[in-house]
């Protein structure tokens, strides 16, 4: 299996009113193609730390990150924000907790925001293909204040994958739902992930959706150091 | 200090930008009104200061023809004979024109005893002041004679035979004008010891103190009701029915001082704009309550399901507000000094000339602090109110809208359509048809949010105005306000661009002169000679004007020798007769007469041949040919000389010979002329357009405020969309279409409703204060001008970075 993502060294502290909180120390973390690795650990254990570094929205203090697409590394620590962005809307899907909708598109139009994006149309019928393989061919036309947490986060997933991403970050995506419905969502992740054959990278509290991954990566607490 | 206010106090410390913002909006709310209140104090204390000594304290004035001394003895007994009748004093007066120092003066007897307070006071009257005579005056041993006429106390003037003291000079608000008892001015006048001109009433009116303190709360609020109609005696006192009052005329005093009354209406115009800027913030404070409500949501009902009541939750709410309220209050007051100095400065000094204002004088004035607190805490506590009401206990106005449209309905028909409802009425009108606009503001935001619903189109478009639709609560309150500041805009600006295109009309028509020449102060025969000798002229033209009456109304008679020529200049086509006259818009208003009607006067009437707008002008004018003042009995004397020169001629090399060989002729250019008159025009309206910007700018904080929270409501989106990897750059191009989508909306909607404003300024509100109508005219400088600005501080608002304030709704939730 090919190698898609490598993070090596990777650290992270912020500032608060006390001095720095270092939420990540020395991360190490490989994932390829097809796999699935679950962050576990307690909260403000950085696991969604590590995922906003993955995905570009933050800079790391050091280490490194290196993404791989096509069979092209892309040093993600390395570039500015713009191109990291760049990165992020053609490569990477993610899926929150919460708020994972735009409240003012209807659920096709927020499925087929990063196509819109990526101006990538082509694989339109394909991302209204997984929403209706979701369950959801009934609910184009609604809003988001129209659908339940359960029915958001199944739109949250096709929106996620509709770009066909070769990463796709979740952030406790299960942690709004009952148990039911989280089955029914992670279960929906995981098949669709396969079938895209991309990796993804779960934060999770949940230890039945952390059973179903490949691997766990336990997360630390922070650690904190005068300024 | 209570847990629950402890509490309010510290969400404000952590939602430091919008309280400045509300305390801005606030202060400058406060500001405005304290500005027009300090003005307009300032002008009515000025004109209190010039009432005229022979009209103080009296309510109306008597008249009929003929009217003799027996007439008034006859009154005066009766209503001696009946203390029952509400009358409180009569005053005999006389009063006619003479030619003194061949200019003409109005002549003034009254029975200064028979005054409500006679103003005997000799230092006052020593220091020149008008409200005063002196015992001589009182005895007709001496008159006060105006200080146009150039004289000085002590000196003499012949008359009649007679050589008469002038004991003080004063400005009496009369122009040339000498005052005195009523034998000496009968004397004066050539008129025998029986005749008599009208007689002062001085009426018992229970309603009289709380009309004074109406006024001096609001300066001019007298001139916006309804106007005092003419009607007689019998009317005022029914008692002395019997006794002929019905006979008598009796006409409100205020008709005796027109300037005045022009004033008052510039002031009550003023005091409405001072308020537009309160009427705005209280729309800020409102909007402000409702975000701070639903970022405090979840605390108060946590609060409330502990067992805190609602009634301390909305006292605690409230509490914070009327601190703000106070604040505002504080920064408004001195801020209100600073505005009215400004607003006094762009008008060039015009108004300081009227009445002088200072920190000092006013801060006793109890009805100035009374104002400023009541609007800055009442705007603070009814936003608060109305904002806990539809955000906590969600109360819908919709219904109470479905009550309220319907009576403002009403409100806009009968201010518009009954001219007795006076510019009250006019401006109540446009208060009804801003709150309809306001109304349409969330049937529109819905109306946009069905059609942008199915709406295609680039993403980031799509994104920004679904936005401005999306969310009425936060932005519906910014886009009423913006609306209604930019229509005000566009109201007064089409309205004074109008004014200005008929003004400049006029102007042209009326000056067809060459030079015009002052010689009030010269030997107007003199000069009239010498121009009429120079080759290069071809025409002169000498006017007069005096200060008379017709139908008892106060008017200016103006004179010249009416040929076609001049004639055409007020659009009439042919030469003017000795029986014919031409009045102003105002005075056809005030009399209610129109073209064929027939005017009485001494000796005969005047047949009205045509009227004209007579803009600016604070009194009623007449104008007939020289050949018609013995029918009005007055003497004809020029002091204005209009020069026609012939083609190629130096009016300048004229000038200059004028001024050489008469220095005290004032004399102008046609241009000099145009250019000056119309440079008054402009100033006349810079507190207009002063006031307008300031409820602008509080509307801009608004927008600004609503924006921000939009942003910071939309924190988790605006993060979705950045993981989406939508660049920094696409996000602030979604922010700046969103403020151009509200800014957009607000102008759809100020646009008709700027236009409805300026029709009722120019056709119904001026011609209930000033008495003339303007055509309204649509220069794109007039509506496309607001516009334009109201969407570029709608964009900067956009543009602006919105600071970081806690206490989210998604973090409450």
């Amino acid at each position: 299996m090919s190698r898609i993502l490598e993070v090596a060294g990777l650290g992270k502290a912020y500032a608060d009113g006390r001095g720095r909180r270092r939420v990540l120390q020395d991360v190490h973390l490989e994932l390829d193609a097809g796999e699935v690795v679950a962050l576990r650990g307690p909260s403000g254990s950085g696991k969604t730390t590590l995922l906003n570094l993955v995905a570009g929205l933050l800079e790391p203090d050091g280490g490194r990150i290196r993404l791989t697409v096509d069979g092209r590394t892309v040093p993600l620590d390395e570039l500015d924000e713009p191109a990291r962005t760049a990165v992020r809307r053609a490569h990477i899907g993610y899926v929150f907790q919460f708020f994972n909708l735009v409240p003012t598109l209807t659920v096709r139009e927020n499925v087929l925001l990063p196509l819109e994006l990526n101006r990538r149309q082509d694989l339109a019928p394909r991302a209204l293909e997984r929403l209706a393989g979701l369950g959801l061919d009934d609910r184009h036309d609604a809003f988001p204040g129209e659908l339940s947490g359960g029915e958001r986060q199944r739109v949250a997933i096709a929106r996620a994958l509709a770009h066909e991403p070769v990463l796709v970050l979740a952030d406790e995506p299960t942690g709004n739902l009952d148990a039911d419905n989280a089955d029914r969502v992670a279960g929906l992740l995981w098949q669709e992930v396969r079938r895209l054959g991309s990796a993804l990278l779960i934060a999770t509290h949940d230890s039945d959706i952390a059973a179903r991954a490949d691997r766990v990566l336990p997360m630390g607490g922070p650690v904190r150091h005068a300024s | 200090m209570s847990l629950l206010f402890r509490s309010q106090l510290r969400f404000v410390r952590h939602a430091p930008w919008s309280a400045a913002t509300a305390l801005l909006g606030v202060a400058l709310g406060v500001a405005s009104v304290a500005a027009v209140h300090l003005i307009s104090a300032a002008v009515v204390r000025s004109l209190d200061e010039r009432t005229p000594s022979h009209l103080a304290g009296l309510t109306h004035v008597l008249e009929r023809t003929p009217l003799s001394a027996d007439d008034y003895f006859r009154l005066r007994a009766a209503w001696r004979a009946h203390p029952d009748a509400p009358i409180e004093a009569l005053v005999p007066m006389v009063e006619g024109h003479r030619l003194i120092d061949g200019r003409q003066t109005l002549v003034l007897g009254v029975d200064w005893l028979a005054m409500p307070s006679p103003p005997l006071d000799a230092a006052r009257a020593d220091a020149g002041e008008s409200g005063a005579v002196s015992s001589d005056v009182l005895l007709g041993e001496a008159v006060v004679a105006d200080r146009t006429l150039g004289r000085a106390a002590g000196e003499r003037i012949e008359a009649v035979g007679r050589s008469v003291r002038i004991d003080t000079v004063a400005d009496t608000a009369l122009g040339p004008a000498l005052i005195t008892d009523i034998a000496l001015a009968q004397h004066l006048l050539g008129l025998g010891p029986e005749t008599l001109s009208r007689v002062g009433l001085e009426l018992d009116d229970p309603w009289q103190p709380w009309r004074e303190r109406l006024d001096r709360l609001m300066p001019g609020f007298a001139a916006g009701l309804p106007r005092a109609r003419a009607g007689t005696l019998a009317e005022l006192a029914p008692e002395l029915e019997r006794a002929g009052a019905d006979e008598w005329r009796a006409r409100p005093v205020v008709a005796e001082r027109p300037e005045a009354e022009f004033a008052r209406a510039v002031l009550f115009n003023l005091g409405s704009l001072g308020t537009l800027a309160l009427l705005v913030a209280w729309f800020l404070i409102y909007q402000i309550g409702l975000i701070w409500l639903r970022r405090q949501r979840l605390l108060l009902e946590r609060l409330h399901a502990v067992g805190v009541d609602h009634r301390a939750l909305r006292r605690s709410f409230l509490s914070v507000f009327l601190t703000l309220g106070a604040l505002a209050t504080l920064l408004g007051l001195v801020g209100g000094f600073v505005l009215a100095r400004l607003l006094i400065a762009l008008t060039g000094g015009g108004l300081t000339e009227a009445g002088s204002f200072g920190i000092g004088r006013a801060l006793p004035d109890v009805w100035l602090l009374a104002k400023a607190v009541g609007s800055g805490l009442g705007v603070c506590l009814l936003g608060g109110l109305a904002a806990f009401a539809r955000e906590w206990h969600e109360r819908n106005w919709s219904s109470a809208w479905r009550l309220f449209a319907p009576a403002l309905l009403v409100l806009l028909a009968l201010g518009l359509a009954l001219e007795s409802t006076g510019v009250l009425g006019g401006f109540l009108a446009i208060l009804s048809m801003s709150l309809l606009a306001v109304a349409l503001v969330t049937p529109l935001l819905g109306l946009l949010r069905r059609r942008m619903s199915g709406a295609r189109g680039p993403l980031w478009l799509r994104l920004a105005l679904r936005d401005v639709a999306w969310y009425p609560r936060l932005l519906g309150v910014a886009l009423a306000a913006l609306s209604l500041a930019v229509a005000t805009s566009i109201g007064i600006a089409l309205m004074v661009e109008s004014f200005r295109l008929d003004f400049e009309r006029m102007l042209d028509v009326r000056l067809a002169g060459d030079l015009y020449l002052d010689a009030a102060d010269a030997d107007s025969d003199a000069l009239e000679r010498w121009l009429a000798a120079r080759p290069e002229v071809a025409r002169l033209q000498a006017y007069g004007a005096v200060r008379s009456r017709i139908a008892g109304v106060p008017v200016e008679l103006g004179y010249t020798r009416f040929d076609a020529a001049e004639s055409a200049r007020y659009r009439h086509p042919r030469p003017l007769g000795s029986d014919e006259a031409l009045i102003s818009e105002r005075l056809a208003r005030d009399l209610d007469v129109a073209p064929g009607d027939v005017l009485p006067v001494a000796r005969g009437a005047l047949t009205v041949v045509g009227t004209f707008p007579g803009f600016g002008d604070p009194l009623g004018r007449v104008l007939v040919d020289v050949a018609a003042l013995d029918r009005l009995q007055v003497p004809a004397a020029f002091d204005r000389i209009t020069v026609h020169l012939k083609p190629r001629a130096d009016a300048a090399e004229l000038a200059a010979r004028v001024r050489e060989r008469f220095p005290a002729v004032r004399l102008e250019s046609r241009a000099e002329l145009r250019a000056e008159v119309l440079r008054v025009f402009d100033r006349t309206f810079a507190i207009t357009r002063a006031l307008t910007l300031v409820a602008l700018l509080v509307a801009v904080v608004g927008t600004y405020n609503a924006l921000t929270a939009l942003r910071l409501q939309q924190a988790s989106t605006t993060r979705l969309l950045r993981a989406q990897g939508m660049s920094g750059r696409e996000l602030r191009q979604i922010a700046l279409v969103r403020a151009l989508g509200v800014g957009g909306l607000a102008m759809l909607l100020a646009l008709p409703l700027g236009l409805a404003m300026a029709w009722t300024l120019c056709t119904v509100i001026n011609p209930r204060s000033f008495g003339w109508s303007i055509e309204l005219h649509l220069p794109a400088s007039g509506w496309l001008l607001p516009l334009v600005l109201g969407l570029a501080a709608a964009l900067v608002a956009g543009a602006l970075p919105a600071p970081r304030e806690r206490g989210t709704l998604h973090e409450a939730a």
